[in-house]
């Protein structure tokens, strides 16, 4: 086998592989089998530090405390005193991205919806997220949204209002994110889903 | 335009875009097996929470009591998630046209007719079955066609009583 081909499917392999050895994740969500379903599925992406949380209160606690490089966040984390809020997840990840001084503010985050009725992916987006991913989440998009996050950093937007990657940056390849409905004629645009 | 004006640009290389294009990693065909595994070790579990949420959500909407919607939403919004990792994918359909109804009972306070409960307690009875295991949807486009038409009129009773109001 030439010497230069064995080189190139290295370099393949590398630029199609992600290593979240050293990475420490969070998964806020009110849902005790999606923590468990994104725990499983991180380790197994090769991650070995998943903190994990049912409501905000725990997911700042978290953040300030544990070494967290990424957070999943859904978009209906509970927080006191508003159980039954859709998007208190979406607010949670808003104020963390508008905290000037919180040391995790420029993570990479991801938000997770069950439904996009009240809350519209646009609405999700604007929070500075950096994906919005529907429920079920297929594993493989997961990994797909890790790795794109990894290679291909976009620059971040600072203003008043807004802190989170530029939104004219937009990713060229959607295959992969699944529709929210299979019925639906309107479902979520795939343009949409990216930040 | 004003943002425009008011922000700016800024560069942001943390920790995970460091650590994570480090070699050694996993590819993807990699975590897909191993997210195979995952889901497959999760089956069984999934399957009995699937059971726990879908029999009381079945129960409230055949004996409909709306004071216990938002009790309702929480047991649709878990069938939801777990029917799709079941690979019952009509059941996540049709558990969410279930969530929209019960969510607009919950939060704005809409009326759900016992009628049009138990519509939704039997859609979620249909699809439970194991004959209706799988991503093609296509044989069951009428009965999906009906619960959105349900779940449009009971969410727009909302804006008709926002107007009323």
């Amino acid at each position: 086998m030439p010497v230069e081909y064995v080189f190139i499917m290295a370099l393949k392999f590398a630029e199609d592989s992600v290593n979240l050895s050293e990475v420490g994740f969070l998964v806020a969500d009110p849902s005790d089998l999606y923590r468990e379903l994104f725990r499983r599925l991180l380790y197994g992406f090769g991650a070995r530090t998943v903190h994990e949380a049912s409501e905000a209160q725990t997911a700042a606690r978290l953040l300030n405390d544990r070494d967290v490089d990424f957070l999943i966040c859904a978009a209906d984390l509970p927080r006191p005193g508003h159980e039954r809020s859709q998007r208190s997840g979406i607010d949670f990840v808003r104020a963390i991205r508008l905290d000037k001084k919180h040391v995790r503010r420029s993570i990479p985050m991801v938000i997770t919806m069950g439904t996009a009725r009240r809350v519209s992916v646009g609405q999700a987006r604007d929070c500075g997220a950096n994906f919005v991913l529907s429920k079920p989440v297929a594993p493989v998009v997961l990994y797909d949204r890790i790795n794109w996050i990894a290679r291909k950093a976009r620059p971040f937007w600072e203003s008043d209002t807004y802190y989170g990657p530029d939104r004219r940056f937009r990713e060229d390849d959607h295959a992969g994110v699944p529709k929210r409905r299979q019925t639906d004629g309107h479902a979520v645009d795939l343009e949409d889903t990216d930040v | 335009m004003s943002e425009a004006v008011n922000g700016r640009l800024v560069s942001v290389k943390t920790k995970f875009h460091r650590e994570a294009v480090r070699p050694g990693g996993i590819n993807r065909s990699g975590a897909n097996m191993s997210s195979a595994r995952s889901v497959e070790a999760l089956k069984a579990q999934v399957e009995d929470r699937l059971e726990a949420s879908t029999e009381p959500l079945v129960a409230l909407l055949r004996d409909w009591q709306a004071e216990r919607a938002p009790q309702g939403c929480d047991w649709a919004g878990q069938v939801r998630d777990l029917a799709g990792l079941a690979g019952l994918h009509l059941l996540t359909e049709v558990a969410m046209h279930c969530f929209d109804c019960l969510d607009a009972v919950a939060i704005d306070g809409v009326v759900l007719k016992p009628t049009e409960a138990a519509v939704l307690a039997d859609a979620l009875a249909f699809a439970r079955q194991d004959m209706c295991r799988g991503s093609d949807l296509e044989p069951y486009r009428s009965l999906l066609q009906d619960l959105t038409t349900l779940s449009n009129r009971v969410v727009a009773r909302a804006e008709q009583d926002g107007v009323a109001r």
